[in-house]
């Protein structure tokens, strides 16, 4: 069971324990014969719609459970290469002041690129199928958005219909949708660089902000119900019904709704 | 809640439309002197669908952002609200207008995408529902379409912002679909 922490609350060891396997993972296989670029693919693949007409990660119901899997996966893989079982994905909760952009963390920033120390090249971190030509991590903080307030995600949380019809970018009554576009996307536009970007996942503070995003779930699921996803069973066509597969992963919304199943918890 | 009136559904009309224009083929990245892609382009039979495309260029921050504006001839396509949301994110290929328009940033490709999406002003607006365009750089900030190059300028401008001192890279240039 993974003990997931606020990035706030996280030691030294804790933080150098989970960059060091980041970097690891970068240049060695898991025991699932997965690789830390994997990751990027697929963020790549799934974002678009696939040769099966579903929008299986973004702007679709699939955004929350498709995340959670993504997530739990590079968690086991990360337990894998560092040979520690406890280790896990902090969340990193915007609305507060603990930043993870510092130098024994995510790296610091310099004129927009990570350019020494954690997540630097030289330090061992390698930027993947970059739509950005540079060799860089690459961060703009607050040049295109701000981060969401404690309002904000209050108002988020507070909707209760998890989604419905047309199941897109479009639905206003929807905490997926809600949860999307104003806290998700405004995060990433937050971190702007290479987390603007289709291969978000260059940046390891991906990670901590999807944490925080399944968190908030997790906490709106405990509120609305476990097992609240929408569309249910065989209703609905391009979007993955509760008990259809998600690509790539081969698994269900519903076997995905609870997070003690899944082996970790918030802390 | 989002704002859905009149002033909405003519904002779809006109979305729709112009969605034609500005949803961009890989092809694009072959007619990219700076990119390493080789082959036939996939565009020198095209004929265009409707009026003239309107060309525009600007020097923004130090880099040349030129592009082409294609309307598709779809500017009298009058879809309501209804019919465009339930297009969903297939409303690129269902529309058939890939491929019509173009950005380069310092004649570097980039390849665009047509969402439909809800907007949250930052004016005070109520937040409303439109089309939004991405491509790989601004892939969670879309930029809503207009019925002129204005969209594709500042779309332009946006990917300048974020570029700073950089370029883009052949990855941009990417098609992809929602």
């Amino acid at each position: 069971m993974a003990d997931r922490k606020s990035i706030a609350a996280m030691t030294s060891a804790e933080k150098t324990a989970f960059a060091n396997a980041l970097r690891t993972f970068k240049t060695t296989a898991a025991p699932s014969g997965r690789r830390y670029n994997w990751y990027i693919d697929q963020h790549i693949t799934y974002f678009a719609r696939t040769n099966d007409q579903i929008s299986h990660a973004h702007q679709a119901p699939s955004f929350f459970p498709w995340h959670r899997e993504y997530l739990r996966l590079l968690e086991l893989d990360l337990q894998g290469v560092s040979g520690n079982p406890n280790l896990f994905i902090p969340y990193w909760d915007w609305t507060q002041t603990a930043s993870p952009f510092t130098a024994d963390f995510c790296g610091t920033i310099t004129n927009g690129s990570v350019n020494s120390g954690n997540f630097s090249p030289n330090w061992g971190w390698s930027i993947y199928r970059s739509s950005i030509q540079t060799n860089f991590l690459q961060r703009r903080l607050g040049q295109g958005a701000s981060r969401p307030t404690t309002a904000a995600v209050n108002n988020v949380q507070a909707f209760t219909v998890y989604d419905q019809s047309p199941w897109n970018g479009t639905v206003s009554n929807s905490y997926r949708n809600r949860n999307e576009i104003e806290l998700h996307n405004r995060v990433h536009n937050y971190v702007g660089g290479h987390m603007g970007t289709r291969e978000a996942p260059n940046d390891p503070v991906f990670w901590l902000h999807h944490c925080n995003i399944d968190r908030l779930w997790w906490l709106w699921q405990q509120n609305r119900g476990i097992d609240t996803y929408q569309p249910r069973t065989g209703t609905t066509t391009r979007v993955v019904d509760n008990t259809e597969t998600m690509q790539p992963f081969g698994r269900t919304p519903s076997s995905v709704r609870d997070i003690a199943a899944l082996g970790y918890t918030y802390v | 809640m989002a704002d859905v009136k009149r002033r909405d559904v003519l904002r779809y009309g006109a979305a729709g439309a112009t969605t034609a224009a500005t949803a961009l083929v890989a092809g694009q990245a072959l007619a990219s002197p700076d990119t390493a892609n080789t082959g036939s382009d996939p565009k020198a039979n095209r004929k265009p669908a409707g009026p003239e495309p309107e060309e525009f260029e600007e020097t923004y921050r130090g880099k040349r952002i030129r592009g082409r504006y294609n309307s598709g001839g779809l500017t009298s396509l009058d879809l309501g609200l209804g019919a465009l949301t339930s297009l969903g994110g297939d409303i690129t290929r269902t529309l058939g207008l890939a491929g019509q328009s173009e950005v380069y940033v310092n004649n570097r490709a980039l390849a665009l995408t047509a969402i439909p999406t809800m907007f949250f002003p930052t004016d005070g607006r109520r937040p409303y529902v439109g089309i939004g365009l991405i491509s790989a750089i601004n892939h969670y900030d879309p930029v809503e379409l207009e019925l002129n190059p204005n969209c594709l300028r500042k779309l332009g401008k946006k990917v300048v912002d974020m570029l700073g001192d950089l370029e883009l890279s052949g990855d941009a240039a990417q098609e992809h679909t929602h």
